[in-house]
């Protein structure tokens, strides 16, 4: 933790900071010891993953999931049919409108000159 | 036992630059046989530790006495929490993080409770029995309480506990940048103290 900066001098120099008092360490040896001839206590994440609570929990959320999957249908579409067309009707749509046989008179087969296009300034 | 604890002689109390001086290897061997549950690694770990860590709860807390609880607590913590030490990748970062935490919470039930002041704790003592210099050092450490706990912790971990400014940061859960400011700023102030002009 050391090398990557300029070390300044410390403030108070020629003191130093007090050490723990000698009856300290007995009392820490003691407290620190019989924590260690417990088990040790698990860390957050064992302590869920080995929790019967929590086992309990995602067993029942699965449990739930599945029975919804199950017996919970999604409803019809929204979207119906409001009316069937039979065929005839159909045919009777796509067929083109037919032209009156006068009224082909009025078409002519010749191209028409093109209109001249308007100069615009 | 391997060969951490057996290579390593136990120091006296007062061992700290012992604990500046370990590698990151010798650290994560220490805290595998602590895992392990060896007695004397915990043993260890005191004579190496117990003199920073101590100091880091004085300076932080104010108190000789609520320090003194931050280190019971931190070793109870450390031997029944033994599980989670193999995956500590930087042991020494990771008593001095334990160990500001354990003393924040101490500083914050004292607050809850009644607020004591520090100004009467001794950060810095005098070596030897000379009563000017006992003087001095009492002087130093009034001055000392009148900085901001987050200066003065900045200030503890810079220089006695051998942590850059980016190792304080991570220690302290703040930006380098900041870790440095709070650190220029303490000494600034204590400069100021010094100089009467506060």
């Amino acid at each position: 933790m050391s090398r990557d900066e300029k070390r300044h001098d410390p403030p108070f120099g020629e003191f130093s900071v007090p050490g723990p008092p000698e009856a300290l360490r007995e009392r820490v040896m003691q407290a620190a010891g019989a924590a260690l001839e417990r088990d040790p206590v698990p860390d957050r994440w064992r302590r869920v993953w080995e929790s019967r609570a929590a086992r309990l929990a995602w067993a029942v959320s699965v449990a739930g999931l599945l029975v919804a999957h199950a017996y919970i249908t999604p409803r019809e579409t929204a979207v119906r049919e409001t009316a069937s067309f039979n065929e005839e009707e159909i045919t009777e749509l796509a067929r083109l409108p037919r032209i009156e046989p006068a009224a082909l008179a009025s078409v002519t087969l010749e191209p028409g000159a093109p209109e001249e296009e308007e100069d615009s300034l | 036992m391997d060969a951490m604890t057996d290579d390593l002689p136990v120091q006296g109390p007062d061992a700290g630059s012992e604990f500046n001086r370990l590698g990151a290897a010798e650290w994560r061997a220490l805290f595998s046989d602590l895992a392990a549950g060896e007695p004397r690694a915990l043993e260890l770990l005191y004579d190496l530790a117990a003199s920073r860590i101590f100091g880091l709860a004085l300076w932080r807390t104010g108190s000789p006495e609520e320090a003194g609880d931050v280190v019971q607590d931190l070793f109870v913590r450390v031997a029944s929490q033994r599980d989670r030490l193999r995956r500590v990748r930087d042991p020494k970062a990771w008593l001095l993080t334990v160990t500001r935490r354990l003393a924040v919470d101490a500083v914050r039930r004292r607050k809850r409770h009644a607020a004591e002041p520090v100004e009467d704790c001794p950060f810095l003592e005098a070596p030897g029995g000379d009563a000017s210099r006992i003087l001095d050092a009492q002087r130093a450490s009034a001055l000392l309480a009148r900085l901001p706990d987050a200066q003065r912790e900045a200030i503890y971990l810079h220089h006695h506990a051998g942590c850059t400014f980016a190792a304080i940061g991570d220690i302290v859960g703040v930006p380098t940048f900041t870790a440095a400011s709070r650190y220029r700023l303490g000494i600034a102030k204590l400069r100021r103290l010094m100089e009467g002009k506060e």
